[in-house]
């Protein structure tokens, strides 16, 4: 067990906050303990973060990180909804008497992040990342390049803040209608991308009509992606378990293509950016939804069907299959499962975009990503959803 | 002196103030600065009863219950809530969700069950039955009828069932003071005093303090050796 003893001094301004007698119940000696978080209790008379360290011999012990009373840190403005299971941290406080407790001093993260139970330092880097995605969210809202987010953080955490960005952007953007995700493919991912997946909000005054016409200066950065989304069409797919429940929790295709926006400074952008900035979203251009049934037809139809897209005259920029990219069923998993650890739930009428479906073309001219799109539409079809017909909706390009 | 040659000469100097208006004590408050305690000399009993208090088995906390009016008075960053009327005080106490009702009067008003109770309605005898009266510029509150408790659970002071305890509160300016003498000489040669200040929060709301799981039971099975195994 690691355990870092050291002598320090009482503050005594710590034990008039403890609810309990901090002179009494624990002792002068200050003593560090790396462990995992496996509870986290925000309550009274003691709020207190447990955490298991295991030995280099594999013994495992729980450690119980004692704070002040739920009531006093609320009147902090602290909470501890920043403290993921899982999570490992190294906490450093006043050893107990009673054996394997600590009167918590400071819980360092990781990534290097550091908490106090007094809130300075807490609040402190909160009101800067406040700042900052206040500054990110206005630049991004009137086209102007995002700085980096520079913090290091779990990236729960960073989901969090992407929370609070969205609601900076809401009263430009308008409500949440949905989720888009994306890093599911089978390819090498992106250095920008968590490896298992990134989602983000799909905002209702991102949302266009099929056929839409883009103009070049609606984006700094942005390009054209073919993607593939679901509409829930029930509450139950945040509790079902198999592939046809979660089929039978959405209730259609809808033919999907976006402009994302990406337009972070490139020497900053990281994952935690990537999230926190809401992916870049900017454009969602949606077809006529198609309506779906909970049966292994549909499921066989879901995972094998084929797509191309196609310019104005009607000849195929790209074409492929699903059965090449991703299992859409699973990525619905994926999405409902990442949102319900953010203690959210999918609501019926909600799009959930799948992800690009291999086909990206840029609009800019300059970018470093390929040659520009030259043609005047990007017109998405599916083939093998509808019996008699493909899917598709279109992106029109105003030049 | 006895015990109770001690509550009638400590009853008599409460009262002799000069005559000023009643406090208004209205509001929420809380607690600021530490606690103050007077000399203490406890007699043998007292300190046999705190040679055998263990604070991580014994202390009433565990169990989200009060031990004593002393110990509900000197919890840091805790509202408690003052409203008076003709003919009571009510104390509320966001620690531990506590409802104390004191009626005004003489001794003959004092009731038979405890004046403290949570908001589920449990009723704490360790706080003891209470009855009140303004002297002057003065609230004074005496309580009898105590169960053993701790008036102080950091170091076991006790209380016990013959201990009689006086609270006199009153106004200077902004700050709300408490002088806490506790008189009982099967525990104390002398009058044991605490003193407190408060001050107002500006609130107009008691949120609720919900105590729960205040005990390590569940943490302490945690590291308890399995069935089987060695300790």
């Amino acid at each position: 067990m690691k355990i870092v003893a050291m002598m320090a001094l009482l503050s005594f301004a710590v034990m008039a906050n403890a609810h309990h007698a901090t002179v009494t119940n624990f002792t002068k000696e200050v003593v560090t303990v790396e462990g995992v978080i496996e509870k986290v209790r925000f309550q009274n008379p003691h709020a207190s973060v447990l955490i298991k360290n295991v030995s280099e011999d594999g013994a495992e012990t729980y450690w119980l990180i004692e704070t002040g009373a739920r009531t006093t840190l609320e009147r902090k403005g602290i909470t501890l909804d920043g403290f993921p299971i899982g999570v490992k941290i190294k906490a450093t406080g006043l050893k107990g008497r009673r054996q394997y407790t600590i009167y918590l001093q400071e819980i360092e993260f990781e990534d290097g992040r550091k908490f106090t139970p007094d809130g300075e330092t807490a609040d402190k880097q909160d009101r800067a990342i406040r700042a900052e995605l206040v500054t990110m969210a206005d630049d991004f809202v009137n086209l102007r390049m995002m700085q980096g987010f520079a913090y290091e953080m779990p990236l729960a955490e960073a989901y969090r803040w992407q929370d609070e960005m969205v609601e900076i952007m809401e009263p430009t953007l308008g409500t949440v209608v949905g989720y888009k995700t994306g890093g599911h493919d089978p390819g090498p991912g992106f250095a920008t991308f968590p490896p298992d997946g990134i989602r983000a909000y799909i905002l209702s005054g991102m949302l266009r009509e099929d056929g839409h016409a883009i103009k070049i200066s609606d984006s700094k950065v942005g390009f054209l992606e073919a993607d593939f989304a679901f509409r829930v069409g029930s509450a139950d797919i945040n509790q079902a378990e198999t592939d046809l429940e979660i089929l039978a929790g959405l209730d259609a295709i809808i033919p999907f293509a976006e402009v994302p926006d990406p337009y972070y400074d490139p020497d900053t952008r990281s994952i935690n950016g990537t999230i926190v900035a809401n992916m870049g979203t900017r454009l969602s251009i949606t077809g006529k939804p198609h309506p779906i049934e909970a049966t292994d037809e549909w499921l066989e139809r879901i995972n094998n069907f084929t797509f191309a897209v196609l310019d104005e005259n009607d000849r195929i920029v790209q074409e492929g299959a699903m059965a090449d990219w991703y299992k859409p069923i699973t990525v619905v998993r994926w999405i409902r499962d990442q949102i319900a650890a953010s203690g959210k739930e999918l609501m019926p009428g909600q799009i959930l975009s799948l992800g690009n479906v291999g086909i990206i073309r840029q609009i800019h001219e300059d970018s470093p990503r390929g040659p520009a799109y030259e043609s005047h539409q990007f017109r998405l079809e599916y083939y093998g959803l509808a019996d008699d017909r493909s899917l598709s909706v279109t992106i029109n390009i105003d030049r | 002196m006895s015990t109770r040659a001690a509550t009638i000469l400590v009853s008599f100097l409460l009262a002799a103030h000069p005559a000023l208006a009643e406090p208004d004590l209205s509001g929420i408050w809380m607690l600021s600065g530490r606690a103050l305690a007077g000399d203490l000399v406890m007699t043998d009993r007292a300190r046999a009863i705190q040679e055998d208090y263990d604070l991580l088995v014994d202390d009433p906390s565990l169990a989200c219950e009060p031990a004593s009016i002393s110990r509900v008075w000197a919890n840091p960053n805790v509202r408690i809530e003052f409203s008076q009327s003709d003919d009571r005080i009510l104390i509320n106490y966001e620690f531990y969700d506590l409802r104390r009702e004191i009626p005004i009067g003489g001794s003959d008003v004092a009731e038979d069950v405890p004046s403290t109770k949570n908001v589920d309605g449990t009723r704490f005898s360790k706080m003891g039955s209470s009855f009140a009266r303004y002297a002057n510029d003065r609230l004074i509150i005496e309580t009898t009828n105590h169960t053993a408790g701790f008036i102080r659970t950091s170091r076991g002071i006790p209380q016990s069932t013959q201990t009689v305890a006086f609270e006199e509160l009153w106004l200077e300016g902004e700050v709300l003071h408490l002088s806490l003498t506790y008189i009982d000489d099967t525990l104390f040669e002398a009058p044991f005093i605490l003193t407190h200040e408060f001050t107002r929060t500006g609130e107009t709301n008691l949120p609720l303090y919900d105590c729960t799981d205040a005990n390590y039971d569940w943490f302490e099975k945690l590291n308890a050796p399995q069935s089987g195994e060695f300790p």
